[in-house]
């Protein structure tokens, strides 16, 4: 049950926080997503810990969500390196992402993999053998995660048409 | 009453994360281009490590199962 709530108040702050990405510099809110992901991908790794070690979920369905989390993860830190070299400071030393149309199918490639990576975890037998309560008490997580990454794939996909 | 004190305590867990999540969220509106950079490298590589461990731990206590089958 505690677990349950946490995961749903995470998915409140989500929700709230990417109804205000549309308003905020591009650059700026792309960076701010790498990192909502990668914090969220650490609460996942926590929590799958937790589960597998308490026998909630068996250890086979423990790695195949690890490894699902690793690869979102690493994902997540080639896109930063991508973004870290469109990083452009203005006479006045402001910092500033400016996201190019270049580049951005490999972006939009690195995001769609990751999505793909969720998605298959989701219906992987080994996951799908969770009881359904504690598989919801992930998926709920999961989906926080796939919210985040919809997100940049919209920034990227914004920054393509200009 | 025990369900009673269950649910007083899952709300309390339940705005306690709401509160923690809220703040982490004031913390990167704060944060300038290079901090947030900073934290999110920080963060994927602690992320990476602990995958790496976890992943590791795993197939061993898999492997351990098999071999004692």
């Amino acid at each position: 049950m505690k677990r349950k709530l946490s995961t749903a108040a995470i998915s409140v702050v989500v929700a709230f926080s990417l109804l205000f990405t549309a308003c905020g510099d591009p650059g700026r809110e792309f960076v701010k997503d790498t990192d909502r992901v990668a914090g969220y991908v650490g609460t996942g790794l926590t929590m799958i810990n937790r589960l597998e070690g308490d026998g909630s979920i068996s250890t086979a369905a423990a790695l195949k969500a690890t490894q699902a989390l690793n690869q979102v993860n690493i994902a997540n830190r080639e896109l930063i390196q991508v973004a870290k070299s469109y990083k452009v400071t203005d006479a006045s030393g402001n910092t500033t992402i400016v996201l190019p149309e270049e580049g951005s199918a490999r972006m939009l490639a690195i995001l769609d993999t990751s999505t793909a990576t969720i998605n298959t975890l989701i219906s992987n037998p080994d996951f799908l053998s969770i009881n359904p309560n504690t598989r919801k008490q992930i998926v709920d997580l999961l989906n926080s995660l796939n919210a985040t990454l919809k997100s940049l794939i919209d920034l990227v996909a914004a920054a393509k048409k200009k | 009453m025990d369900n009673i004190l269950t649910w007083i305590n899952s709300l309390g867990v339940f705005f306690l994360q709401l509160y923690i999540e809220i703040l982490k969220e004031a913390k990167r509106s704060g944060m300038s281009i290079d901090e947030l950079i900073d934290s999110a490298e920080k963060q994927s590589a602690q992320n990476e490590a602990t995958a790496s461990e976890m992943i590791n731990r795993f197939k061993a206590k898999l492997d351990a199962n098999n071999t004692v089958g």
